[in-house]
C-alpha cells in the first residue's frame, strides 16, 4: 500500500513543539533580544555594549531597557555613554519586513564618559567596520607628526658622527654629476653631428677664390659658375645657423635644469644641516612647536573620536539607492555578508522619527539638567528624504552654572555628504592635561570647550577650542627638585599663568588631516627658553653644519664648478661658430656685391644676398 | 566519540525503521537543509514543521542535519561565493529588491551571502541527494540490512526506551 503524504497525528507533535517554542520564548525572549542587542551593539561600536534588562511589549510594540553601557572604543575602562532607560515605540507592521521604524524614543539618565566597574571587551576581529575604523584613525594619529619638546641640557661638546650615506646633499651631487656629464655628452654629439669645420673650409674656401678673381679675367661661365657656388654656400650656412639656434635652445634648457639641479644641492644641503641638528636633540624654540608639542596629544584625541564617529556615520548610513553590503551577523557559521537593497518609496531598515533625550554633564549636574532631541536617524537617508539632527541645550544655576549648546546634522540624502556638529560647553569641568615628555601637568578647572566639525565628502575641517582662567600648573613630585635650567624657566613661565587659551584646527582629507595647534603659552615660553639657551643653541647649529659641511664640501665645490664649465662650454662653443659662420657669409656677400657690379661685362643673373 | 557513536546509532534506527526507502530519502534530503544551511531562517523553520507533517523519516531528517552540518561549515566559503555571484549579479537585483522589501521574506536571509549560497545549492542537490538515497537504501536492504537486523546487538538496541520514543515519529 502506498503510504500517505501526510502525518496528520504528528500535528499534534507539532503543535506541542510550537507551545515549547512559545514558552521558552515567554521566559527567554527578552534575554535573546537583548543578548542580541549586545552583541550587535558590540559589533556596531567595537566595544562592549551592556544591557542590564530588556523588556518587550508585545502589545504596546514597544521595548523598554534599562542600563545601557557603551564602551568607549579608545579607552575600556570608560563608558562613552550609559543611560538609565531607554523606550523604543516601534511601528508594528514594518517589523514583519525586519524594518525597524521608531516613532518615539524616550532616554533618559544619559551620563558621558563614565568610569565602567569592569574594563569593557573592544572588538578584535579584521572584518568588523569598526576595528577597522579605529586602526585607521590610530594610524592617523601615528602619522600626525607632533614635535616633542625635549628640555634635556643642550650638549654643544657631544660629537656628531654623521652616517655619508644619510645625506642627501651627497645623493643630489651624485645626480647632478651624472646630468652634467650626460648633457655635456649630448651636446657634443649634437654640435658634432653639425660638421661645421667642414663648411667653415669649404666657404672659407670658396671666398678667398672669388676674391682672386677679375670681373674682365674670367670667362662668363666660370663667373656665373663661381657666383652659383657662392650662393649655395650662403644657404648651407643659414641651414648651419638655423640648427645652431635650435641646438642652442636645447642646450639652454639643459643648463638650465643643470642650474636647477645646483639649487636642488643648496636645498639638501639646508636639510642635512637640519638632519644633524637633530642629532643633537636641540629643542625646537619656534611658538608653532611649542603649541603643538605641549596640546598636540589632547587635541589629536578630541579629534581622533570626531573622526572616528564621522568615518562610521559614512560607512553605516551611505547615500543613495545603491544596493550595499555589511559583514553578516556574528555566528558559528561563517558571517558572509549582508546586502541592502534599498527600494524607493518604501520605508529604511531603520529609522527614528523622534527621540527625546536627557542628560547630566559631570558629576554634580542633575541627570535631566539638560535635553536634546535627535530626528530622522536612518540607515537609508535617501528613503527618507531629510538629513539627521540633533539638538541639545540646556543650563545650570548656581555657583558652578553650566550651559551646552550641541548641534549636529548628517545630510546623506545626496553626494557628497555633509556632516556637521558644533558642541559648546560653558562652566565645565576641563579634564587635566599632562604635557607629554615633560614633568609639568594643568589643571584646566572650570572653563569653556567647543569643538565644530565639518565633513563634506572626503574634507574635514574642524577647531577645537578651550579657554579657562583658573588653570592650576603642577610638576611631577619626583621631578621638584631636579629640574635643568630649561625645564625650570619653563616652569617659572608656566607656574605664574592662570589664563589658558589652547585652539587646535585640523583640515583636509579625512584619512590624513593636517593638524596645528596654537596656546597663549607658546610666545611666553618660546621666548623665555630662547633668551635662555639661545647661545648654546647656535653654538650647537654651528657644529652641526660644520659636521654636514665636512663631509660635503669637497663635493659640492666641484659639481658647482662642473656645472658652470658645461654651461660656459655650451656659450662658447655654440658663441664662436656662430661668429665665423657670420664673418665667412660676410665674405661672400661682398664678393657677390664684388662681381655683380660688372654686370654690363658678364651679363649676370641677379642675385639677392 | 558519543557524538559518532549517537550518530550510528541514528543510522542504524533508520536503515531499520518500517519507513519506506522513499521516506527515508525524503526524509534526509530534507534534513540536509537544516545542516547545510544557517539554521535560523525561515525557511528551516517551514521545513522543520514540514518534517512534522509530511510522512517521510523523522528520524533520517535529524540523521541527515547532522552529518550535514559539518559539511555546511566546510562548504561555507563556497557557499558564500555563490551568494555573491548572485547577490552582485545586476540582472537579479530587482529580485532580491523585492525579497528583502516585501513582508515575511526578508526573514529567509536571502540577503546574506552564505545563507542564499547553501540554500541554493541544497536546491540544486535536492532530487539527485533524494535519488541516491532511496536506491543506497534499498542496496542496503536487499544485502546487509536483514543479517544485521537479526544481530544481538539491534535487538538489544530495539528493546531500549529510546526506541520507543522514536517510534513515535517512524513513518506511517
Amino acid at each position: 500500500m502506498r503510504p500517505s503524504i501526510f502525518r496528520w497525528k504528528a500535528i499534534s507533535a507539532l503543535a506541542a513543539t510550537m507551545l515549547v517554542i512559545g514558552a521558552l520564548w515567554a521566559l527567554f525572549g527578552d534575554w535573546i533580544v537583548r543578548r542580541g542587542i549586545e552583541s550587535i551593539g558590540s559589533e556596531v561600536f567595537g566595544a562592549e555594549v551592556d544591557l542590564a534588562s530588556l523588556r518587550i511589549r508585545e502589545t504596546r510594540a514597544a521595548i523598554e531597557m534599562r542600563g545601557l553601557q557603551i564602551t568607549s572604543p579608545f579607552d575600556s575602562t570608560k563608558n562613552i555613554i550609559a543611560a538609565d532607560t531607554i523606550v523604543f515605540s516601534l511601528d508594528p507592521l514594518p517589523l514583519l519586513e525586519k524594518k525597524f521604524i521608531v516613532n518615539r524614543l524616550t532616554l533618559t539618565g544619559l551620563t558621558f564618559n563614565t568610569t565602567r566597574a569592569r574594563p569593557g571587551r573592544m572588538s578584535g576581529s579584521a572584518n568588523n567596520i569598526a576595528s577597522r575604523l579605529r586602526a585607521e584613525t590610530g594610524a592617523w594619529v601615528d602619522k600626525v607628526k607632533v614635535p616633542l619638546l625635549s628640555l634635556t641640557p643642550i650638549d654643544t661638546i657631544k660629537s656628531i658622527i654623521v652616517d655619508p650615506s644619510s645625506l642627501a646633499t651627497l645623493k643630489a651631487v651624485d645626480q647632478l654629476t651624472k646630468r652634467g656629464d650626460s648633457v655635456k655628452d649630448a651636446f657634443q654629439k649634437g654640435f658634432d653631428d653639425l660638421h661645421l669645420q667642414a663648411l667653415l673650409d669649404t666657404t672659407q674656401a670658396l671666398a678667398k677664390r672669388l676674391q682672386t678673381m677679375k670681373p674682365g679675367a674670367a670667362g662668363i661661365a666660370e663667373a656665373a659658375q663661381s657666383l652659383q657656388a657662392a650662393k649655395k654656400s650662403i644657404d648651407q650656412i643659414d641651414q648651419a645657423k638655423r640648427q645652431i639656434a635650435s641646438l642652442e635652445q636645447s642646450a639652454h634648457a639643459a643648463a638650465a635644469l643643470l642650474t636647477d639641479g645646483v639649487k636642488r644641492v643648496d636645498s639638501a644641503r639646508r636639510s642635512d644641516y637640519e638632519f644633524a641638528k637633530g642629532l643633537l636633540k636641540l629643542p625646537k624654540l619656534e611658538a608653532p612647536n611649542i603649541g603643538a608639542a605641549l596640546f598636540g596629544p589632547v587635541s589629536i584625541a578630541r579629534f581622533q573620536q570626531a573622526i572616528y564617529w564621522g568615518r562610521m556615520a559614512q560607512e553605516y548610513i551611505p547615500p543613495g539607492l545603491q544596493p550595499w553590503q555589511r559583514p553578516g551577523p556574528t555566528r558559528a557559521r561563517m558571517a558572509g555578508l549582508t546586502y541592502i537593497f534599498p527600494r524607493e518609496h518604501t520605508d529604511p531598515k531603520l529609522l527614528l522619527k523622534q527621540g527625546q533625550l536627557s542628560f547630566a554633564l559631570g558629576g554634580d549636574t542633575e541627570t535631566s539638567a539638560f535635553t536634546a532631541t535627535v530626528t530622522g536617524l536612518t540607515s537609508e537617508p535617501e528613503l527618507y528624504g531629510q538629513p539627521a539632527t540633533l539638538k541639545a541645550t540646556g543650563a545650570t544655576t548656581g555657583k558652578h552654572a553650566i550651559s551646552a549648546e550641541v548641534g549636529a546634522m548628517l545630510d546623506h540624502t545626496r553626494l557628497p555628504t555633509h556632516d556637521s556638529a558644533r558642541v559648546r560647553l560653558r562652566g565645565i569641568e576641563i579634564p587635566g592635561i599632562d604635557l607629554p615628555g615633560l614633568p609639568f601637568g594643568v589643571e584646566p578647572g572650570r572653563g569653556t570647550s567647543e569643538l565644530t566639525i565639518e565633513l563634506e565628502g572626503s574634507q574635514l575641517t574642524g577647531r577645537w577650542t578651550m579657554r579657562t582662567n583658573e588653570a592650576r600648573w603642577s610638576v611631577v613630585p619626583a621631578k621638584a627638585q631636579s629640574l635643568n635650567t630649561l625645564e625650570g624657566a619653563m616652569w617659572r613661565v608656566l607656574s605664574g599663568l592662570t589664563d589658558l587659551d589652547v585652539t587646535a584646527e585640523l583640515s583636509g582629507d579625512i584619512r590624513s588631516p593636517q593638524l596645528s595647534v596654537s596656546s597663549n603659552v607658546d610666545q611666553e615660553v618660546a621666548a623665555r627658553l630662547r633668551a635662555i639657551v639661545g647661545e648654546e643653541i647656535a653654538k650647537a647649529e654651528t657644529k652641526a653644519r660644520a659636521a654636514v659641511d665636512k663631509l660635503v664640501a669637497d663635493k659640492v665645490a666641484p659639481i658647482a664648478k662642473q656645472v658652470a664649465g658645461v654651461t660656459s662650454l655650451l656659450d662658447t662653443r655654440l658663441g664662436g661658430s656662430k661668429t665665423q659662420l657670420d664673418q665667412v657669409q660676410k665674405q661672400l656677400n661682398d664678393q657677390i656685391k664684388r662681381l655683380s657690379g660688372s654686370a654690363g661685362l658678364f651679363q649676370l643673373p641677379k642675385i639677392t644676398p | 566519540m558519543l557524538a559518532i557513536l549517537k550518530l550510528l546509532q541514528s543510522l542504524v534506527k533508520t536503515l531499520h525503521s518500517e519507513g519506506t526507502p522513499g521516506q527515508i530519502a525524503w526524509g534526509m534530503a530534507l534534513g540536509a537543509a537544516l545542516g547545510l544551511t544557517p539554521l535560523m531562517s525561515l525557511q528551516n523553520f517551514v521545513i522543520f514543521c514540514l518534517l512534522f507533517v509530511l510522512n517521510v523519516s523523522f528520524g533520517a531528517a535529524l540523521l541527515a542535519w547532522g552529518l550535514a552540518t559539518p559539511v555546511g561549515f566546510l562548504l561555507d566559503p563556497v557557499f558564500d561565493g555563490i551568494g555573491r555571484a548572485l547577490l552582485d549579479n545586476p540582472g537579479l537585483r530587482p529580485l532580491w529588491t523585492t525579497l528583502t522589501n516585501v513582508p515575511i521574506l526578508p526573514f529567509t536571509n536571502f540577503n546574506n551571502s552564505v545563507t542564499l549560497g547553501s540554500f541554493v545549492v541544497w536546491v540544486v542537490l535536492f532530487f539527485p541527494l533524494f535519488f541516491v538515497l532511496r536506491f543506497l537504501v534499498i542496496k542496503y536492504r536487499a544485502t546487509l540490512g536483514e543479517r544485521f537486523q537479526n544481530s544481538r546487538f539491534y535487538k538489544a538496541f530495539s528493546a531500549t526506551q529510546a526506541y520507543n520514543v522514536y517510534r513515535w515519529f517512524k513513518p506511517e
